[in-house]
């Protein structure tokens, strides 16, 4: 008798967890909200960075779910929940939060973090749960070199950026504004970055003979302080162009010099340097006619471009002026669009929409962005820009985005 | 002309590594603590200038007159009450104090201006002089204040009690005390002055280069290296020592790549150490 009763209860045990099981499980749950998963630089050394990131982020979520949500095969719409953590600008921290978004918040896909090092170590983490993650923080091709099935990035490579100047310097030569061939000084911060820069700038070399000539090609280190000697190699290679890889500090230290010891070059860039705010504080006059290549720029002449930045300056009050909120904007509106075109939250099936994805009006240059099938990074032509007296910026490539006419060769003093 | 611009420029670079190195030679000459907190003062000390100059138009160079007061209380609150509670303690305290100073100027930075690269466009910024060649005007301004700091210090620490104090004390703690020297008072006013002397490295310094919460290592390392070519406890040694670190890295380039450029500081202190560990004046050509 005493058995027989044991065996009941275990039964009865048995039943009400296999039932609470089966009722807890996501297949029996109805989903009417998709988890997004995020963590950004919301303090520490990128928190500028983070704070535009977010504002991109919500403002797609914002538009998603002002129409209901994101359709879905079954007729259904899902409505995004967005579960965002501060990673600190910490690349551990943003692992370790990439883990708990997945293991314990259990969220669907992910939205990337800002700056190399945070998605480079974060990216791991979606990689190993297989969980579609997207993101528009991480430029460097090293990223996206590693095999990863599941990771993708809607920043077109530093190599795509070098490879856009050189297609505009081919451009320039052609309308005689510069000699052919047209003698470059290179230079770079030996690291992925620069590494990548310089990839861009060879791959055009090769893909236009006879029309440069690479008069230096010269790696520094990221910290460097003192840029005499090497701007004293930049003069004496007599180049027509200085092209430089650099980001701010290093740009900021460089062009001080550069100004200082009177170097001249019919065109100047510092890659993605040159246009922002904190340029001209610092540099003043010395950024006129510097050229610089960007992701996104309010001078973008699309309606979808300038609805963006009109959205913007209506919800935060403010012009925008920095490529964050954009490309943030534009990475949520790629994952909605493919957990659309999936037709449900199944993952597999996002990531192969994301790998087929070929989005567009997208506000960026070109108006379209599709992931390179090897790579998933972006490829898209970079907007380039040039510095006018007076504070101006004008757009001078692509055609179909150009707001002025570039001024090559830079008048001489 | 290349070899006339690298020596000018070996120069001038010279004169900032020196006036950067300064505060952290004279703690550790005379209280033997390496202030590992300089990196955060030389921090602190730019975004000063930077506030000064953008929201009240006050020149870098006149905000010296508002800021060294400043910092050199900062100093002597630092060691009054932090420093001087770990003075019997082993080293490795004060390094973990100090380092722990830094952090805490770290993070107010980033709370007070967030963590963006900023700088500030002096009208004189790229008016040239030609001394030998085109040299601007905020570098000789540099030169010409490091090289009236290195009198000024000299003059104080060999002509004044306070600065012979410094100097019994940077000899023998022990002695000092029983001669009637206040120990304790000199100790502050040595963090005070070396604190003071940092935050002037760091002003000048954000004439020529933008900032973030982040600066200040890599002159921290380079000031390691000065003091350590120099003599640790020797003011003379500073400049010197600073001047043959520019003059390395400057010339350098005519046999190394550049990208190894910033290696030469740290080869040359691993050098140094194993060499000659006193520096080249090392203690008997203390000041």
């Amino acid at each position: 008798m005493k058995k027989s009763k044991t065996y009941w209860v275990i039964g009865v045990m048995v039943f009400f967890f296999v039932a609470a099981g089966l009722i807890l499980s996501p297949v029996a749950q109805a989903k009417d909200v998709v988890k997004v998963g995020c963590c950004l630089t919301l303090t520490g050394k990128y928190a500028k960075a983070g704070k535009f990131f977010k504002r991109g982020y919500e403002m797609a979520i914002e538009e998603i779910n002002a129409k209901g949500g994101i359709p879905l095969k079954n007729g259904k719409k899902v409505k995004v929940k967005l579960i965002l953590y501060d990673d600190k600008s910490d690349p551990t921290t943003a692992v370790n939060l990439s883990e708990h978004l997945i293991t314990v918040d259990k969220v669907d896909v992910m939205l990337g973090s800002y700056s190399t090092s945070q998605v480079n170590a974060q990216s791991v983490v979606p990689e190993k749960y297989g969980v579609p993650y997207v993101n528009g923080g991480g430029a460097s091709s090293f990223i996206y070199s590693r095999g990863f099935k599941w990771i993708f990035g809607t920043l077109a490579s530093i190599s795509e950026l070098s490879y856009t100047e050189m297609t505009l310097l081919k451009e320039l030569i052609d309308k005689g504004k510069l000699p052919k061939p047209c003698k470059i000084a290179l230079s770079w911060e030996n690291n992925a970055h620069g590494k990548d820069f310089e990839a861009g700038v060879k791959k055009a070399m090769k893909e236009h003979p006879g029309y440069f000539k690479l008069v230096l090609d010269e790696p520094f280190q990221k910290n460097t302080k003192n840029y005499a000697p090497l701007l004293i190699k930049v003069k004496s290679a007599n180049a027509d162009v200085y092209l430089s890889d650099c980001h701010f500090p290093q740009f900021s230290a460089q062009h001080k010099q550069y100004s200082e010891m009177g170097l001249y070059h019919k065109f100047v860039s510092y890659g993605a340097r040159g246009p922002e705010t904190n340029a001209r504080k610092s540099l003043g006059d010395a950024v006129n006619y510097l050229v610089a290549a960007q992701w996104w720029t309010p001078l973008l002449p699309y309606p979808q471009s300038k609805a963006f930045a009109k959205m913007y300056k209506e919800k935060y009050k403010e012009d925008i002026s920095e490529w964050y909120p954009a490309l943030a904007y534009e990475t949520a509106r790629i994952l909605f669009k493919a957990i659309e075109i999936a037709g449900s939250l199944d993952r597999k099936a996002i990531r192969n929409a994301l790998e087929n994805m070929e989005f567009k009006p997208a506000i960026v240059a070109g108006q379209v962005i599709k992931f390179d099938k090897k790579t998933h990074q972006a490829t898209y032509p970079y907007v380039i820009v040039q510095n006018m007296p007076g504070g101006k910026i004008v757009a001078v490539y692509p055609k179909n985005a150009a707001t002025g006419q570039i001024v090559c060769p830079i008048p001489k003093k | 002309m290349s070899i006339n611009y690298l020596l000018v420029n070996a120069i001038l670079f010279g004169a900032l590594y020196a006036s950067i190195a300064y505060g952290l030679s004279l703690i550790y000459g005379v209280m033997k603590v390496v202030n590992l907190a300089h990196g955060g003062t030389l921090m602190l000390s730019a975004y000063v200038a930077y506030t000064l100059f953008t929201q009240f138009h006050i020149d870098p160079i006149l905000s010296l007159f508002v800021a060294l007061p400043v910092f050199f209380l900062l100093g002597m609150l630092i060691q009054r009450y932090l420093v001087d509670k770990i003075m019997d303690a082993p080293q490795i305290a004060s390094l973990l104090l100090l380092f722990g100073v830094w952090l805490l100027m770290k993070n107010v930075a980033y709370l007070i201006w967030s963590g963006d690269e900023v700088g500030y466009n002096l009208s004189y910024a790229l008016k040239t002089v030609k001394i030998l060649v085109p040299v601007s005007i905020p570098r000789i301004i540099i030169f010409v204040i490091s090289i009236i700091t290195t009198v000024l210090l000299l003059m104080f620490l060999k002509r004044t009690y306070l600065g012979k104090a410094m100097r019994a004390l940077s000899q023998n703690r022990d002695a000092c005390s029983l001669v009637g020297i206040p120990v304790r008072r000199v100790a502050q006013i040595t963090f005070g002055l070396g604190t003071a002397l940092a935050a002037l490295g760091g002003i000048l310094a954000s004439m020529i280069y933008s900032f973030s919460p982040e600066f200040g290592g890599n002159f921290l390392l380079k000031s390691f290296c000065i003091i350590v070519l120099g003599g640790m406890e020797s003011t003379l040694g500073v400049i010197v020592g600073a001047l043959i670190l520019s003059l390395i890295e400057s010339f350098s380039i005519l046999v190394i790549p550049i990208d190894l450029q910033e290696m030469i500081s740290f080869v040359l202190l691993v050098l140094i150490l194993v060499v000659k560990p006193t520096g080249i004046f090392g203690r008997r050509a203390t000041i």
